[in-house]
């Protein structure tokens, strides 16, 4: 256990010292991506939550995420509410809804779970476009900008979000960590393995189902603040759409579910490959093939599904596990 | 504003006659072969398309259309099938709804490369007609699209019930065990009830086809309303895919001529989320 707090303690370190370095390099474009990231990877682990832990198949990742965002964005823009603050009452928010929504679909797990998430984003999706008054329609909500300005979480250099959004994902991973080896996170796991064996030995798989869906929304809901304050700039398409979940869904899978590293390690290795693709797609071929890094991320999760369910991170571990410890 | 609201209930009911062929085609699928598959929609946009090329490169008929397709896709099912779906049988739901889903992502986003995202129309004369009923219209195009689902529909029950083949495709989703008790392998009635539930969504492809203008991104819209008339309607039953069909299609269109435009979908979405919270076995489903 010591080790293990060695290791992560050495880890966030280094990533520390990466980001510094980047810095002094003026490489600011990669320092870009590993902000996004980081926010992907708290929406991720969040979403791991509810997969990997409970069973519960979310496919309205998104709206947790997009109300995050749009809550921190309302929050700032009507009451001047700084986001520091904004970020953390935009997340409860997020979870209270979440909990709703797991209240309504308590008799239901499988398909009609992943159906009625599906379907959520694609209720919120036309009333937040609805009003341009309100909401900004289509166009969405900007901060302007005030300069460099703390209060708002405003800074010229993403060195700064870079440091925030590794901040917040140490702060969620801790968190994640603790919430697992405490009595929910068995309760849960309980209750995704057989839900009918763990209402049988008395868990109360009801109030815990909405704690860990509430949990991961809330962990959603960081994400899309932090996503919002770092663009400035969130519209419904970009919040509420499709892509964003299908990009959680897809590093976790990818990383390994129902771990607190997997879904990083997941989201650390499809966020830069999926901006190499799309970058080099669209130098190589043009804009009509604009759409095939989906082609691509979509043979990549069936193969996954088929040859590596359990994901990259438990084979990583094994392998590391032989060569540094068992000699 | 009466005659408004009969006007489109009466379009509904012609609507939710299309939404009833393909939840039966999906609910096939998913009671017989169990596989939840998200990508029916796909299915129905390729089997859109191929009407399209079907009438505009070879001038085949729409109606005689309605007989090709089907049978190009009895084969499109079987190889899908055999290389793509047969190696889920059997896995966890979520599983198999995330394989799907990447399968439909894949297809989805080729088709768009391949045809771009400008929709296309099949021109017939009768998008532009209408039958007059007194003070009501009723577009040709959605009556015949209504009276050839019902045929369809028909077809598929006296198949189910009267057959042999269908007594079996009925047991294997009972019971898979006792069908190999009997000696036939279940994965073959796998196989046919997902060929039989792709043909009856291209049917649906095709016969939509006739109204509506098409484009990739038709199936991420279908498929929802696929599940959503089954789950409504309950699954295992033809009736309640039908009566699912007719709700959805019904608040879609009164929704439309009501509410907002954007609100054209929610309405839908929210009785779907109802449902789930209070019905889930759905209207006439088993529990």
């Amino acid at each position: 256990m010591r080790s293990l707090r060695f290791i992560s303690l050495s880890l966030i370190i280094m990533v520390a010292v990466v980001g510094l370095l980047l810095d002094f390099s003026r490489q600011y474009y990669y320092l870009h991506i590993l902000t996004l990231c980081y926010i992907y990877a708290i929406a991720s682990s969040g979403w791991d939550i509810c997969y990997g832990y409970a069973g519960l198949l979310n496919l309205g990742a998104s709206a947790f995420w997009g109300m995050g965002a749009y809550f921190v964005a309302f929050q700032y823009l009507w009451f001047g509410i700084t986001p520091w603050i904004g970020i953390f009452t935009a997340a409860l928010i997020s979870a209270a809804i979440g909990t709703g929504i797991g209240a309504l679909t308590t008799k239901t797990k499988g398909l009609y779970f992943a159906l009625a998430t599906l379907a959520f984003p694609n209720v919120l999706l036309p009333i937040f476009t609805w009003r341009y008054e309100i909401t900004g329609g289509s166009y969405g909500l900007t901060i302007p900008w005030t300069g460099e300005n703390a209060f708002a979480m405003q800074f010229k250099s993403p060195t700064y979000y870079y440091f925030i959004s590794l901040a917040f994902l140490v702060l969620m991973c801790f968190v994640k960590e603790r919430f697992s080896m405490s009595k929910y996170g068995y309760y849960l796991r309980a209750i995704g393995a057989d839900e009918v064996a763990a209402s049988s030995i008395g868990i109360n798989s009801f109030r815990i189902r909405l704690i860990g869906i509430a949990f991961s929304s809330f962990m959603l809901g960081i994400a899309g603040g932090i996503y919002f304050c770092f663009l400035r700039y969130v519209d419904p398409y970009e919040a509420f759409g499709w892509n964003i979940t299908i990009q959680f869904v897809l590093a976790t899978i990818l990383g390994g579910v129902g771990t607190i590293i997997g879904p990083i390690v997941g989201i650390l290795i499809f966020t830069p490959f999926s901006e190499i693709v799309k970058l080099y797609l669209e130098r190589a071929w043009g804009s009509r093939f604009i759409g095939m890094h989906f082609v691509i991320y979509g043979a990549t999760l069936m193969c996954i599904i088929l040859l590596m369910p359990k994901g990259v991170y438990p084979k990583m571990k094994k392998y590391f596990m032989d060569k540094w410890c068992l000699k | 504003m009466q005659e408004l609201i009969i006007q489109s209930i009466i379009s509904g009911i012609l609507l939710g006659g299309l939404y009833g062929v393909l939840a039966t085609g999906l609910d096939i699928i998913i009671g017989v072969s169990n596989i939840a598959d998200f990508a029916q929609g796909e299915i129905l946009m390729l089997a859109m398309y191929t009407t399209f090329f079907l009438n505009t490169i070879f001038h085949i008929n729409i109606f005689l259309s309605l007989v090709v397709v089907p049978i190009i896709f009895i084969f499109i099912g079987l190889l899908l099938f055999l290389g793509i779906y047969a190696r889920i049988i059997g896995k966890l739901t979520s599983t198999q709804i995330m394989y799907t889903g990447a399968f439909s992502l894949v297809l989805q986003n080729v088709a768009l490369v391949a045809w771009t995202s400008d929709p296309r129309q099949i021109s017939n004369p009768y998008r532009m007609e209408a039958l007059v009923l007194g003070p009501f219209f009723l577009n040709k195009a959605l009556l015949i699209d209504f009276f050839l689902s019902i045929i369809i529909t028909v077809a598929v029950y006296l198949f189910l019930y009267k057959t042999e083949r269908g007594t079996l495709i009925r047991a294997t989703a009972n019971n898979p065990e006792l069908i190999s008790l009997l000696g036939l392998d279940p994965n073959k009635i796998y196989l046919q009830a997902y060929c039989l539930g792709v043909m009856l969504t291209s049917l649906g492809g095709a016969l939509l086809s006739i109204y509506y203008p098409m484009s990739p991104v038709v199936g991420s819209f279908y498929i929802l309303i696929m599940f959503i008339s089954m789950a409504i309607g309950g699954a295992g039953s033809i009736k309640g895919c039908w009566v699912g069909g007719m709700i959805i299609g019904i608040t879609q269109v009164l929704a439309s001529t009501l509410l907002p435009i954007n609100f054209q979908n929610i309405v839908f979405l929210i009785i779907f989320m109802l449902f789930v919270a209070f019905m889930p076995e759905g209207i006439f489903g088993r529990r």
